[in-house]
């Protein structure tokens, strides 16, 4: 199969999965009554705005006022179609989904003031990617270039070394690693900010934002680098020995290519594909345990947005927030298999490993 | 070439040693096939990669020469070895050409490869046309040089790899179990394929096969080996007509053959050693019918019986006479 | 059916279901691979019955339906009057203390963290036969002194890895033997060990079928073997029995183009006969795409446009002897060079 009739077939694979896990997402936060009863209180508390507002619907006496407050609040329920049962209502939710269209946050604001949880999300997501895609690059080229020189010696003195640093360095828990650091470097020796992603006051000028911005991140990067790029490099001369027993290494040898060429134009390339996959799930899933770390961290990202929310229990962020976690998924599986399909060819055509 | 005396030996944890290549010596000779059989165990592909030094790191070669036109070939540095006589001279088809390839890499830039490496002035394109003339040598469609491995069947990977081997035109051709896994028929192919270009460019090939018939089927010289031994070596026909080695014998007696009426088969008992720590003592004779005290306490050397034959046998005179 | 029958195989199918496209399981298009498309053998008490094929030919397939390790597809499997292909439960379990399996990897079918004595017990706690300690280590010893593992005290606790593999395949065919079975099935059962230790084990299965009147399914792609120790055989390709008869007469004399080759095709170990040409050209299709008419016709000489069109019955060519081809009376064998293995050339002493 060529090239591009994969690629459609795996966009067509997945959209189909987004759209169901969408539905599924929705299903289960609506099946459980959680959506109509957020839905409900929030009429409630905009019928209550709009009877104050309206002074003379205050004088009423008491049964006459109920009876106003019921009206509106079934107008209301009409205009949002709460009245209708909720399975009919799927549909909609899934379209707002799909256009990423989340409604309004009950108590949390964004910086602009909005409470639009699209206007939300937004602002918060650019964060996160920066700080965790970095970090997981970063450590995945320092991580592979040491695995390559693990692999080359195995069983050496740098192989044995970084084998044991990896194991501990893995073990450490990123919020815990972060706390020391922060300690250390933020408030005993105050070389580098301890926490937030920009000073307070902000800085106006575009470049010394986005400096300001890229200095706050040293802290957190340093944290994150530090504890995944062990498991990177013993992940790595894992694989590459794995490679190494191959056949095809041997010949490759025996043809008379030098050791260089041996590694990079065979073994790499013939590891690439599981390296790949690797990547591209740890940055989503370092983003997953963003939850933590941005608090320990004060990084305002989706993390610290999805903690707030917790707190305060503001249901559509939530729930949005969930959405916008698994379309990241999906549309980094998406990446993956096409990059995966690119160097490996034996996974376009279906092919068996024995051919 | 001539091989003389070689020795290797793998190292395991802790002082013992895997004795795989023995005090191994044989010649080839230009434009004939040496068969090399033996069971597992007995070393024959370890000697294949200690020809051209493709050895795991734990492996030491302990002693013997390697001759090829008068260059010891395990004492060349490793820079010459890589540049002139790996895939130049000296070129190798594994066993199990199933995996002898990149999966990654498309099968025609395999074959350029050994092109591009060797000399420095090919063009891409000159090392792709080369290429495409070695799938047709061996009876591949050229429009494969584009196709991956995997889109390759068993039979034309091996016939593949045949082409790979000989892309710079080696004098010699080591083929170590060339058609195990693959079915009667393509077998035979593969097998009138290697004849074939053998013949045609006047190379020497050496192959190596546990299967007596292979190499009966294929060889000028044979050399049966056991244990890390060569305990009998001569013409191809001599040695199957007339062995004179007691495991030779043991051997032609217990493989039935497609064309023979039934007649009962022999195995020979108990199972071939491992090589760690091998006493001194004739290494068959604990399998062997014609085993005496004398064959018990010394390692028989090769001995000359005549007409170019040799047996590590101190009763073979005795049994079988000599010419 | 013949009172010596011990089994008897009517129109054997297996066909896999291979359908792996999202769009063919949606539109509910089937692709199956036919492994055996057809087959009909008998096997008689006390005989063993060859088949022999390349891979892809459908032999393992059938050897293991026999056994019901995989469900047929159609046909009827007779054992002595019972029809197992649609035995169940209580029933198959009775089938199975009579009809064993002999497998072909001696480093795979033995359960690496069992001891041999545990191994060849096993069968008796699977089938409710257990006896006491004594009693079960007296049959294992016995099992172990009939293939020849002796004497048993040595053998009868150690582990698979402390044997060879020749060891390790006389464990096994204890294992099978253990519940006296009427019927073995042997897959392959010596195309893993060496060469010198082969004839060992095919000697042992050729005295263990006189001792206790076994059958067995031989199943190789090793034509020389097949000839060794089989009286009947079956060639197969491609799912169908294309020849079968006495051994030695399709030796002597193979009528199917396809049976021609293949012996042409094995080189034997005497140098002063080399393989000639083989006429065939091609490899062997896969069982999804079976060729039309004669399955073995894109690839056979002597096609001719009958052969694409028709598919040839198996029909009696001589007594014992059929084959499946349209013009088998008009295709010359190849000369057959047919030798005693002890040539005069050579001497034999001591």
């Amino acid at each position: 199969m060529s090239f591009l009739g994969y690629l459609a077939k795996r966009t067509v694979v997945l959209t189909a999965t987004l759209i169901l896990v969408l539905l599924a997402t929705i299903m289960v936060a609506g099946g459980f009554g959680i959506v109509d009863r957020v839905a409900e209180s929030a009429i409630r508390q905009e019928v209550n705005m709009m009877m104050r507002a309206n002074p003379n619907l205050a004088r009423l006496p008491e049964a006459e006022r109920l009876k106003v407050m019921e009206t509106l609040m079934e107008e209301q329920r009409k205009a949002i179609g709460l009245d209708k049962p909720f399975i009919e209502r799927v549909p909609k939710y899934l379209f707002q989904a799909l256009s990423w269209d989340f409604g309004k946050a009950l108590y949390l604001r964004s910086a602009s003031g909005s409470s639009l949880v699209r206007d939300l999300i937004a602002e918060v997501l650019p964060r996160t990617i920066l700080l965790f895609t970095t970090g997981a690059l970063i450590s995945a080229i320092v991580g592979i270039a040491l695995g390559l020189l693990m692999a080359r010696r195995p069983l050496g003195l740098f192989d044995k070394i970084m084998t044991a640093f990896a194991v501990v360095s893995n073990s450490m828990p990123l919020w815990w690693v972060g706390m020391l650091l922060i300690l250390v470097l933020g408030f005993t020796l105050k070389v580098l900010p301890p926490g937030g992603y920009v000073s307070v006051p902000a800085p106006t000028e575009p470049v010394a934002y986005v400096l300001d911005v890229l200095h706050h991140m040293i802290l957190p990067l340093i944290a994150v680098v530090l504890v995944s790029f062990g498991g990177w490099a013993y992940t790595v001369r894992s694989l590459l020995l794995d490679t190494f027993q191959q056949d095809f290494i041997l010949v490759a040898r025996a043809k008379g290519l030098s050791e260089n060429d041996v590694m990079y134009k065979h073994a790499l390339r013939a590891t690439a594909p599981p390296i790949i996959t690797l990547l591209l799930l740890s940055i989503v899933g370092s983003m997953g345990g963003a939850i933590i770390s941005e608090v320990v961290f004060n990084w305002a990202g989706m993390g610290r947005l999805f903690a707030d929310a917790v707190a305060f229990q503001d249901v559509p962020v939530i729930i949005a927030e969930t959405y916008v976690f698994s379309f990241l998924y999906v549309a980094v599986f998406l990446v993956l298999e096409v990059l995966y399909g690119l160097l490996d060819p034996r996974v376009r055509t279906g092919a068996s490993v024995q051919g | 070439m001539e091989v003389k005396n070689l020795r290797m030996y793998y190292s395991l944890l802790g002082d013992r040693y895997v004795q795989a290549v023995d005090d191994v010596s044989f010649e080839l000779h230009a434009g004939e096939t040496l068969g090399i059989v033996g069971e597992s165990g007995c070393g024959k592909s370890s000697m294949a990669t200690t020809l051209l030094r493709l050895l795991p790191s734990n492996a030491k070669i302990l002693g013997g020469k390697a001759m090829l036109h008068d260059e010891d070939l395990l004492a060349l540095p490793e820079a010459k070895l890589r540049q002139d006589v790996r895939w130049k001279k000296i070129s190798i088809v594994f066993q199990g050409a199933m995996n002898s390839f990149n999966p990654v890499i498309k099968m025609g830039d395999q074959l350029a490869e050994t092109i591009l490496a060797h000399d420095g002035k090919a063009t891409k394109q000159e090392a792709m046309s080369r290429a495409r003339e070695l799938l047709d040598l061996v009876g591949i469609d050229e429009s494969k040089v584009d196709h991956y491995p995997h889109e390759f069947s068993g039979g034309m990977k091996q016939r593949a790899m045949i082409a790979m081997a000989l892309s710079l035109n080696p004098e010699i051709v080591i083929a170590d179990e060339p058609t195990t896994a693959l079915d009667v028929i393509v077998q035979a192919q593969v097998l009138k394929l290697l004849k074939d270009l053998r013949e045609e460019r006047d190379m020497s090939l050496i192959l190596i096969s546990h299967d007596v018939s292979i190499i009966a089927e294929m060889s000028d010289d044979v050399a049966v080996m056991y244990a890390g031994h060569i305990v009998e070596y001569g013409e191809s026909k001599s040695v199957f007509l007339d062995p004179r080695h007691p495991y030779t014998r043991g051997l032609l007696e217990a493989v039935p053959s497609v064309k023979a009426r039934k007649e009962k088969l022999e195995s020979i008992p108990g199972a071939p050693p491992n090589l760690i720590g091998m006493p001194n003592a004739c290494r068959f004779s604990d399998r062997c019918k014609y085993a005496t005290k004398q064959c018990r306490e010394n390692d028989p050397p090769l001995e000359d019986v005549g007409d170019g034959r040799v047996v590590a046998c101190i009763r073979s005179k005795e049994l079988w006479g000599a010419n | 059916m013949s009172q010596q029958s011990v089994l008897r195989v009517e129109g054997l199918v297996k066909w896999f279901d291979v359908t792996h496209g999202l769009m063919d399981m949606i539109s509910g298009k089937r692709v199956f691979s036919k492994a055996v498309d057809g087959i009909d053998f008998e096997i008689e008490t006390g005989r063993v019955f060859a088949l022999a094929g390349e891979s892809g030919s459908g032999k393992t397939t059938t050897g293991r339906t026999v056994l019901r390790l995989t469900e047929p597809t159609k046909g009827k499997i007779w054992f002595s009057d019972v029809d197992v292909a649609s035995l169940k439960d209580g029933k198959l379990k009775e089938y199975r203390k009579q009809a064993q399996m002999v497998f072909q990897d001696p480093y795979q079918s033995l359960n690496p963290r069992q001891t041999v004595f545990q191994d060849i017990a096993e069968p008796f706690a699977i089938h409710g036969l257990r006896q006491s300690n004594e009693q079960e280590y007296d049959s294992v010893a016995r099992a172990l002194e009939e293939v020849h593992l002796e004497p048993p005290e040595e053998f009868i606790y150690r582990y698979p890895h402390e044997l060879s593999g020749g060891q390790r395949q006389r464990v096994a065919i204890a294992r099978a033997l253990i519940l006296s079975p009427r019927f073995i099935v042997a897959d392959e059962p010596v195309s893993m060990l060496d060469m010198s230790v082969r004839a060992g084990i095919l000697n042992l299965l050729a005295s263990l079928i006189e001792r206790h009147n076994i059958s067995i399914l031989f199943i190789t792609h090793d034509l020389a073997v097949a000839r060794y120790i089989s009286g009947n055989m079956g060639v197969m390709y491609l799912g169908k029995i294309v020849e079968r008869g006495v051994s030695e007469r399709i030796f002597e004399r193979p009528l199917h183009p396809y049976t021609q080759a293949l012996i042409t095709a094995v080189p034997v170990p005497d140098p002063r006969y080399k393989i000639g040409d083989i006429p065939i050209i091609g490899e062997i299709s896969n069982s999804i795409n079976i060729p039309s008419g004669c399955r073995f016709h894109p690839r056979c000489p002597y096609a001719k446009p009958l052969c694409r069109e028709k598919e040839p019955p198996l029909r009696e060519l001589e007594r014992d002897h059929l084959v499946a081809c349209h013009f088998a009376e008009t295709i010359q064998p190849p000369t057959n060079h047919n030798r005693p293995r002890n040539d005069s050339e050579r001497e034999d002493s001591a």
